[in-house]
């Protein structure tokens, strides 16, 4: 063992560096071992106590839990039969839980766990998935508490917290292995069966007495009936909840091929005249099964991204309650409990920092890899990353509010909404269905005149190879990877609609102020143009300012900060003029901060005195009270790095795009000419935004408008498709289609190409079916091919459309 | 020939066991965790099986 001794600057237990000051010790085996902290010694001395160090030897990383020790003491909420009525299983007299364990990073990891758990007394049985990160442990309730197990594993440095399963789990489990089953019983059963038609065929050649032809049909028979009836029984029983609500399924002419197949074959046997096909459908059924197996698997892998998300939640929560730390599970936290953040650990709520500084990795959220400093009064996301500091919250947003909650629902909604280009798919396949089994059975009228030794054959070839499947999966599939896609990257988007949508597009609108640029701009320069003292009239400014909520009013209150100028008292009569500015009485004076024209309103002549554009244009604030104007802020809000690169690409995609802003005429002149907009219209307010894409709708184009989501409502409203530059924690204003969680314009050419490839991929896939369909069926009903060749040639058409799908991912 | 009529249900019987080894293993949930007993077996479980010292030889 003391081979495995790390370096003496470490924690021997979790490997991180030692605090400065007396470290705490232990007398090892034969060398003296350091501890970080009194809760990693406890680790040690249980895990040696059980005889486990073992544990040291195996791991393969030093970053192991590190444990939370005295500060948290597990509650007895796990203990509440309440609690536990829907997490606890009773099996034979012992009680069963899954546990979901944070914290496993190697096997040895695993290997502790099961070891611990499994020496505790009263624990029947422990065993831990390492792929799925779950312990199923079973306990006699007489022994010992769940919260004992709990409060085990956590003095070891893992974390554990019941899985509520809320039976999804445990139904995937069984659909996962009722198909399992049902493959291996086909298999099984087309395989055998084969054997005996290659004897039956050799026989056919060389001569076979009809009492071993008859043997092998019988043994045929008995091996097809499982394969076909139990193998085959999600065809069997689509078909008959197809047949009850009245609607043709994909499952029907399966089904019928099946049945008819297995029918004659039975009569065949039976008689002992005409052909057997046992061979043929069951090894039909096993190929279809094998081809859903593949193809949900494919599913599965495309709605992936989804899945990460929704696995990114914590399942427990360090809450302060009564001057205590427990670690409750995420349920139990409600809005306005404090929340112990710890570094490298996931942040578990929606909250706001109250306490430390730290920066975050937001990048599951808007797929952002730089990593965003966060201090008090911030706002911080579920699911985000804490790196380097200790963090405590107040949760502001629990369950089903939270952040991520609301971006998996919207993704989860996207990709299950029907477009109306996959609402005509369902209604061809309808009609599609309808029209394969009147072809079926016009070809079995024609070879019954013509060659009755093939009519059936021949028929149900065409049954099987006719395969809406892929007409069915066309769309869905593809917006699915879509969507998932565009979610990894930051990029909510509402619907499959609008990804259809989206394609339609004209024009491009941009709102300026927090879109192209990026929303904080800075006071440049101050000019005083009375005789009140600068100071004076700023300290005005900014109080009045300090009331508005728009991104201009803020650069003054930060100017005002920053030169230490006061706030003033008493301000009376406040009103806001959206667009324009606000206005105060303070000490008897009506004041005025906005727009030039605005402050100037009452003396018009005044106005003309705005200082003019030095090197790049400014936008200009006035203060001014009833008489004359006092002075002017000249703010600058820079452009957003990528806005150059974002709009080259737009128009390298053929849309123009227009800037709408509420800002200064030469301002926006200046960004239009910067980024080489085709157009713009300044000093607008959000009426006129709206009204210019009203205008440009009537005018019968279609356009696509890019806001902030705060001042620019009615326009997005108004638009074809509406998309919004958000924070992940904003996303409850966003009524937008497309939300830009990670705040890139990049995202606008990069949701517009996808939208552009998912639907090319859409219209493929419809080709591909048709083409496989217009090819196929002539072939089945003209004899030319065998049901086996079918069964193989109907899965693989599926496969194919799922594959194109999947093809989005790789660009 | 006579004896197919012994040896195709004998065959056919070691299939039928094969495939209920298969649904015991499905049942069991042997192919829910395809990561975890590979590394499982190097798990060293069998110290107290191995005789104390087996490399010096015992006193004669």
């Amino acid at each position: 063992m003391p081979n495995a001794i790390p370096h003496t600057s470490d924690c021997f237990h979790c490997g991180l560096p030692l605090p400065k000051g007396e470290p705490i010790t232990h007398g090892g085996e034969g060398a003296l071992l350091h501890f970080c902290c009194t809760g990693c010694l406890a680790a040690y001395r249980i895990i040696q106590g059980a005889g486990l160090m073992e544990f040291y030897r195996r791991r393969d990383s030093l970053t192991g839990g590190r444990p939370e020790g005295d500060e948290i003491s597990t509650t007895t909420v796990f203990d509440d039969p309440e609690y536990q009525k829907r997490l606890v299983r009773q099996v034979e007299g012992d009680l069963e839980v899954h546990l979901i364990l944070e914290g496993l990073h190697c096997v040895a990891c695993v290997w502790l766990n099961e070891k611990i758990l499994g020496g505790l007394p009263g624990v029947v049985s422990a065993r831990v998935n390492f792929s799925t990160h779950r312990a199923q442990v079973r306990w006699n309730p007489d022994l010992t508490t769940l919260s004992e197990i709990i409060a085990t594993i956590a003095r070891i440095g893992y974390r554990a917290e019941p899985y509520d399963p809320d039976r999804v789990e445990e139904r995937h489990r069984k659909r996962d292995r009722a198909m399992l089953l049902r493959l291996g019983v086909a298999g099984f059963g087309a395989g055998n069966i084969m054997l005996f038609s290659f004897a039956l065929y050799a026989g056919a050649f060389g001569g076979m007495t009809q009492e071993f032809r008859s043997y092998f049909h019988w043994v045929s028979l008995f091996l097809a009936i499982p394969a076909v009836f139990y193998g085959g029984s999600i065809f069997f029983r689509g078909a008959w909840n197809s047949l009850r609500v009245g609607r043709l399924s994909m499952d029907f002419p399966i089904a019928l091929g099946a049945a008819a197949t297995f029918s004659y074959s039975l009569w065949g046997t039976l008689t002992g005249e005409g052909e057997v096909y046992f061979d043929s459908v069951a090894l039909f059924v096993f190929i279809l099964l094998v081809g859903r197996y593949l193809e949900s698997g494919g599913r599965k892998r495309a709605a992936a991204a989804t899945e990460r998300l929704l696995d990114l939640t914590p399942r427990t929560a360090n809450v302060i309650r009564g001057g205590k730390t427990l670690n409750l599970p995420i349920r139990e936290v409600v809005a306005g409990d404090r929340v112990v953040v710890r570094p490298g650990e996931t942040i578990p709520v929606d909250g706001v920092v109250c306490e430390g500084r730290s920066s975050v990795d937001e990048s599951m959220l808007t797929g952002e890899s730089i990593p965003v400093g966060k201090g008090v009064g911030e706002g911080v996301s579920g699911g985000s990353q804490n790196l380097d500091g200790a963090l405590e919250i107040t949760a502001t947003r629990v369950g089903e509010d939270a952040a991520l909650a609301r971006i998996v629902r919207l993704v989860e909604q996207a990709q299950s909404e029907r477009t109306p280009i996959q609402g005509l798919a369902d209604r061809v396949a309808g009609v599609f269905v309808g029209a394969i089994l009147f072809l079926a059975a016009a070809t079995l009228w024609y070879w019954l005149r013509v060659d009755p030794s093939q009519a059936l054959e021949n028929s149900v070839a065409l049954l099987i190879i006719s395969c809406p499947c892929a007409l069915g999966l066309a769309t869905p599939a593809a917006i699915i990877v879509a969507t998932g896609l565009a979610a990894k990257e930051g990029i909510l988007v509402r619907s499959g609609e609008t990804l259809e949508r989206l394609t339609h597009i004209t024009t491009l609108i941009v709102d300026k102020t927090g879109t192209l640029t990026r929303g904080t701009p800075k006071v440049t320069r101050i000019e005083s143009v009375a005789q009140m003292s600068q100071e004076r009239w700023l300290s005005i400014a900014a109080t009045l300012e300090n009331r508005s909520e728009h991104p201009l009013a803020s650069a003054v209150v930060g100017v005002a900060r920053e030169k230490k100028i006061p706030l003033v008292e008493g301000v009376k009569d406040f009103r806001n003029y959206p667009g324009l500015g606000v206005e105060a009485v303070i000490d008897g004076v009506r004041y005025r901060v906005g727009r030039p024209a605005f402050v100037a309103e009452h003396h018009p002549d005044d106005a003309a005195s705005i200082p003019g554009e030095i090197s790049q244009p400014l936008t200009w604030i006035a203060c001014g009270d009833d008489e004359k104007l006092l002075g002017f802020i000249g703010v600058a809000d820079a452009l957003k790095e990528d806005a150059h690169g974002a709009l080259n690409r737009v128009r390298q995609l053929a849309l123009p795009c227009h800037i709408l802003s509420g800002d200064r005429n030469a301002v926006v002149a200046h960004v239009a000419k910067e980024v080489t907009a085709s157009g713009w219209l300044g000093e607008l307010k959000p009426e006129g935004k709206e009204q210019e894409i009203r205008r440009r709708e009537a005018g019968g184009e279609k356009t696509a408008m890019v806001g902030d989501g705060v001042n620019d409502a009615p326009a997005l409203a108004r638009a074809y498709v509406s998309m919004v530059v958000q924070n992940a924690s904003d996303i409850s204003v966003a009524a937008a289609d497309v939300v830009f969680l990670n705040r890139r314009l990049a995202s606008i050419p990069r949701i517009l190409e996808l939208s552009r490839q998912t639907m090319g991929i859409v219209r493929q896939n419809f080709a591909i079916s048709l083409i496989y369909n217009v090819i196929a069926l002539p072939l089945a009903a003209s004899g030319q091919v065998s049901p086996l060749f079918a069964a193989i040639a109907m899965p693989l058409s599926s496969l194919v459309v799922v594959g194109n799908a999947l093809r989005l991912k790789k660009r | 020939m006579d004896t197919l009529y012994l040896l195709i249900p004998l065959a056919l019987f070691l299939g039928v066991v094969g495939l209920g080894l298969l649904v015991w293993a499905i049942k069991g949930g042997q192919f829910e965790d395809l990561e975890g007993p590979r590394h499982r077996i190097l798990f060293d479980d069998d110290e107290e099986m191995i005789p104390p010292n087996p490399k010096k030889k015992p006193p004669t």
